[in-house]
């Protein structure tokens, strides 16, 4: 008699065999965690300001934030937020019944808005990232 | 005369009875033109392995018997060509996220429980015309897409919310849901789409595309699927409209 419950699961688990739509459906799963965690850590950096009044300790933590390594995440955010907010876009639009069957398409257009976006961002925080500019 | 060139397939085997673990077995299958993977199956069945099993029945791409994962994609044995492979190598396992009964045979029982719970069958409640009830050429076109879908379960393993979801009714029997909502001869509209929108239904879909990606008869799933949410979400709106203005 079949005892079998085997399933061969990982076969199309196998990150090779992904089409698009899963990529897309997984990173935005992970840039969702990400803008979540920065949300709060937002927060908190904010709240610091209510913390003594004369905002002495508030600007000695907007300081830090001069950084040059935490510019370059913060150039890698507006990344992570370009393409939550423009596949966030595809996925409404989808339920109002817009591009289903051109959902590749409206993809890679959505992106390139996206990209030319973020070609923006870089050109004004690159030369601080570089160390060129100061703020 | 020279030998024919020759094949090789990698096929998956598990023995409930027998086997702890699956394990693949390679078999060299003559190459010929036309070739297709199931008569491959076939050739292995006869003079290599009795001991093979696998499902089929039409042999061309109609009953939805043969749906196996074929060189990592989905793929109907008996319409995918051994020679669509240039390297002449093939891994055939069976769909990954069903149950095996023996190698390439997987267990579609709840595959085919969901299918039934969307009532897979026109409903009428008006009484019967004389002789039939008419369906335009139009109104059926509307419906060709859908129509075409033969459950051979590919799409319903490729689909990650079924991964997670042990009630989620799938992308086929969604499918088949808006085949027959959209059918101009169905009268049970209300009832269809109460049972799609349950917790188990629409609206699980991630619109992720796994299952029109996966259909070997081109269907594209996540369509009807969208259709059925949107038509839900209106019959919702508009019964809180007419309550609010009573
Ligand atoms: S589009 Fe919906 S039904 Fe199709 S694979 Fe994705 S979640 Fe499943
Ligand atoms: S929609 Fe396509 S993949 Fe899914 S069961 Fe029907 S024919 Fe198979
Ligand atoms: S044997 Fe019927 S679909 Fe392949």
């Amino acid at each position: 008699m079949y005892r079998g419950s085997y399933r061969q699961r990982h076969a199309d688990l196998w990150p090779t065999n992904y089409k698009l739509g899963m990529w897309v459906w997984l990173l935005h799963r992970v840039t969702g965690v990400i803008i979540a965690l920065y949300g709060i850590a937002h927060l908190l950096v904010i709240s610091s300001s209510l913390l003594n009044s004369d905002g002495d300790l508030f600007e000695d933590i907007m300081k830090v934030f001069e950084n040059r390594v935490l510019l370059g995440f913060e150039l890698a955010l507006i990344a992570v937020i370009l393409f939550h907010t423009f596949n966030g876009l595809r996925v409404i639009l989808f339920d109002l019944g817009i591009g289903i069957r051109a959902q590749k398409l409206l993809f890679w257009g959505l992106m390139a808005v996206a990209v030319i976006l973020f070609a923006f961002a870089a050109d004004a925080l690159l030369p601080y990232i570089r160390g060129e500019a100061r703020l | 005369m020279a030998e024919p060139a020759k094949s090789s397939l990698k096929v998956f085997r598990f023995d409930p009875d027998r086997d702890r673990e699956p394990h693949f077995d390679t078999f060299e299958v003559p190459q010929r033109e036309g070739l297709t993977v199931l008569e491959a199956l076939f050739d292995i069945l006869e003079t290599q392995d009795g001991s093979l099993a696998f499902r089929y029945a039409c042999r061309g791409a109609v009953c939805g018997s043969c749906a196996m994962y074929i060189n990592g994609a989905y793929r109907l044995a008996c319409q995918t060509q051994v020679a669509a492979f240039s390297s002449g190598e093939l891994t055939v396992g069976p769909m990954p996220h069903f149950p095996v009964i023996k190698d390439l045979a997987v267990d579609m029982t709840e595959f085919f429980r969901k299918y039934e719970r969307i009532m897979p069958f026109l409903v009428a409640q008006s009484a019967p015309p004389e002789k039939e009830r008419v369906q335009t050429p139009e109104a059926r076109e509307a419906i060709d897409e859908m129509v075409d879908c033969i459950l051979c379960g590919c799409c319903y393993s490729s689909c990650p919310t079924v991964w997670t979801d042990k009630e989620y009714l799938g992308p086929a029997a969604l499918t088949k849901a808006y085949r027959f909502l959209a059918d101009s001869r169905d009268e049970a509209a209300g009832e269809r789409l109460s049972i799609v929108a349950g917790g188990d239904g629409i609206w699980r879909c991630h619109t992720i595309f796994n299952c029109a990606e996966a259909c070997p008869k081109r269907i594209n799933p996540t369509w009807s699927i969208q259709q059925l949410k949107r038509k839900s979400a209106l019959r919702r709106l508009s019964s809180w409209l007419i309550r609010s203005s009573t």
